[in-house]
């Protein structure tokens, strides 16, 4: 992360309303990039303002197993204990709650790159798209099609990323 | 009735919720945040659905992740709870539009009384003495010092939209007033995406009273007494008890008599909250209304024996009260303590953080409605409430002795918690004289009571 020199001090007024960009806009961006990297800490200075952010899943996978209620909750365990939701860029995640929809042949086997529209999920109507996060070949498809999914939840899995070359 | 619920909320009050769903024999499903994930509503629930990330924009202040979520797992009602869509409109509109019902009032009982100003000049018409404020909402800056000049200093500041203390300012002078006004309109801007702002006169050494009421669609109506939410820092409530101690039975039973009749006059729905403002006198002045489940519910479910959020769900349902004024019976004393994870040392700044060991306390008159367990982690990203105790007693010294034994008892290690607070003021002689204003805790500042408290132990 870049460092910038350090702005003149803040009067109230310009505080405040600095203050409001880093909760509106600075911190989401962050906590998205955050969980969308391997990261286990984060710090970002600016200014007056400091921001450390830390994976807290260390201290969740110690809470110990807990009985799985079903299917979908016994998902969550995994993915909870694993080393994040979002951390392994081979799976494909629902970006909303909603009816997955996969796109137009859409095959195991078809090779995707970072960026490609794998289909969508329909909110009320409206719809999200689901995009592959990295590069490979479509492994395998988890959730059939106009299956509920809830958000973060697993779709589709992409194999062989020519960037994590262990699995090459 | 529903037969499955949609919780749209977090913490204890999901629980709260849960409970009642389970007790009418209705599957909940509970819906949350990444950051709740490992939460104990989400433990609990006969399912959870996971809405969206932690921010709660994107989840649970996100009208269209949660209706979805309602519509896929097969849900016919949505409970909001209270804060995030609880006195959203337009999301109980949405709500109706996808077929489903907002366990609530109805959108157009909610948009009716959206307005605070325009709800004191509503329930004024049908009889309430309201706090003098400003005409409407400010217009600009010239406005403002009018009114202000017009009403008497000292004025309260307050946002029409908002709630919870966020945006409200006292102003004791012009100069002041100018300095507020830029401020006070950029956090309700913030925090409910509306900057209007209001006036009101500033009543000094007042209390916080304010009468439950429930109403069903066929305006029949009962009121379940009053709370005293005098206890407050910086506009926000620390204790809550009934009856209480500032007036007495006459004057309690015609003040909820008065509210009640005035807002089933004005088609209000659903169960509900009027605020009054009481000055040294013993006059009420109505301040605003609350159109949902307060934090502080308990406080009269321990006096009553009613069950306020089954009672939200039943009318939201249609079904008629069922019962009449004369049905409602209000026993003992009640005293509410909202534990928060704050660093009573350190300005009440909000912590975060795994809880290392919890123990709840027990015993004849004790209640504790918590989302907490041993190895929870307290996410940042929320209000810092972590649970209630709530106590009951046939009198109020015996509530004030219970209160005492069990926040004794009560242990929540791993982070800093406000009851170091709460065990200060039940030792506290106005507090134990039932003397207590809302300015009292800002006036002395809350460091030096603490310090005052921690001096007369010793």
């Amino acid at each position: 992360m870049p460092h910038e020199s350090p702005p003149a001090p803040l009067d109230g007024e310009a505080a405040q309303r600095e203050l409001r960009r880093v909760a509106d806009d600075v911190l989401p961006a962050l906590i998205a990039r955050f969980s969308g990297g391997g990261l286990g800490e984060l710090e970002v200075r600016h200014g007056d303002w400091r921001v450390r952010l830390r994976r807290a899943d260390g201290v969740a996978s110690t809470v110990g197993p807990r009985e799985a209620r079903d299917g979908r909750a016994a998902e969550k365990e995994r993915r909870a204990e694993g080393d994040g939701g979002h951390a392994d860029r081979s799976m494909v995640t629902s970006p909303a709650v909603g009816y997955f929809q996969p796109g137009e042949g859409l095959d195991v086997g078809r090779s995707v790159r970072a960026g490609d529209m794998l289909g969508h999920v329909d909110v009320l109507g409206i719809r999200h798209d689901v995009v592959a996060t990295s590069d490979g070949m479509l492994g395998r498809i988890v959730v059939e099609a106009g299956e509920a999914v809830e958000y973060g939840q697993e779709l589709a899995r992409v194999d062989g990323s020519p960037s994590r070359p262990e699995q090459a | 009735m529903f037969s499955r619920v949609l919780i749209a909320n977090r913490g204890e009050i999901a629980l709260r919720i849960l409970r009642a769903c389970r007790r009418m024999g209705i599957s909940a499903v509970v819906a949350y945040s990444e950051a709740d994930r490992d939460s104990r509503a989400v433990q609990m629930a006969d399912e959870a659905i996971c809405v969206g990330p932690a921010e709660a924009r994107r989840s649970y202040l996100s009208v269209a992740s949660i209706l979805s979520a309602a519509v896929v797992t097969g849900c016919d009602a949505v409970h909001p709870g209270y804060g995030f869509l609880s006195e959203d409109d337009t999301f109980a509109e949405m709500t109706r539009a996808h077929g489903l019902t907002f366990i609530g009032p109805p959108p157009e009982v909610l948009e009716r009384f959206a307005s605070k100003a325009g709800t004191r000049q509503l329930l004024g018409r049908q009889g309430l003495p309201t706090i003098p404020g400003s005409d409407g909402m400010l217009r600009d800056d010239d406005h403002a010092l009018a009114e202000a000049e017009r009403i008497g200093y000292p004025v309260l500041i307050k946002p029409s939209a908002g709630g919870g203390g966020r945006g409200m300012r006292l102003v004791r002078s012009t100069r002041e007033l100018q300095q507020a006004l830029t401020i006070c309109r950029s956090e309700a801007r913030a925090a409910f995406g509306d900057d209007s702002l209001y006036l009101e006169k500033w009543l000094d050494d007042n209390r916080h009273v304010e009468i439950q009421v429930i109403v069903d669609r066929y305006g029949n109506g009962v009121h379940v007494g009053e709370r005293d939410c005098s206890v407050q820092r910086r506009h926000q409530k620390v204790v809550e008890e009934a009856p209480t101690p500032a007036l007495d039975a006459a004057q309690r039973a015609a003040l909820a008599e008065d509210a009640v009749r005035a807002v089933v006059a004005a088609g209000y729905e659903n169960v509900g909250t009027l605020e009054f403002l009481v000055d040294a006198k013993g006059d009420a002045y109505f301040i605003e209304i609350n159109c949902r489940i307060q934090v502080e519910h308990p406080v009269t479910e321990m006096l009553s024996g009613i069950d306020l959020v089954v009672e939200q769900i039943r009318i939201a349902a249609g079904e008629p009260l069922g019962y009449s004024q004369a049905d409602v019976s209000l026993r003992g004393h009640a005293i509410e303590f909202r534990i928060n994870a704050e660093d009573v040392e350190h300005d009440f700044r909000p912590q975060a953080g795994p809880v290392t060991a919890f123990t709840q306390p027990g015993g004849p008159g004790v209640r504790m409605d918590t989302h907490l367990y041993a190895g929870y982690e307290v996410p940042p990203y929320y209000d810092s409430l972590l649970g209630k105790l709530i106590v009951w007693g046939p009198d109020r010294a015996t509530a004030i002795d219970r209160g005492r034994v069990a926040l004794g008892e009560l242990v929540v290690d791993g982070l800093k918690t406000n009851i170091p607070f709460h065990r200060a003021l039940i030792e506290d002689a106005t507090f134990l004289e039932g003397r207590f204003t809302t300015n009292l805790l800002d006036r002395v500042g809350s460091a030096a009571f603490l310090a005052a408290a921690a001096g007369a132990e010793s």
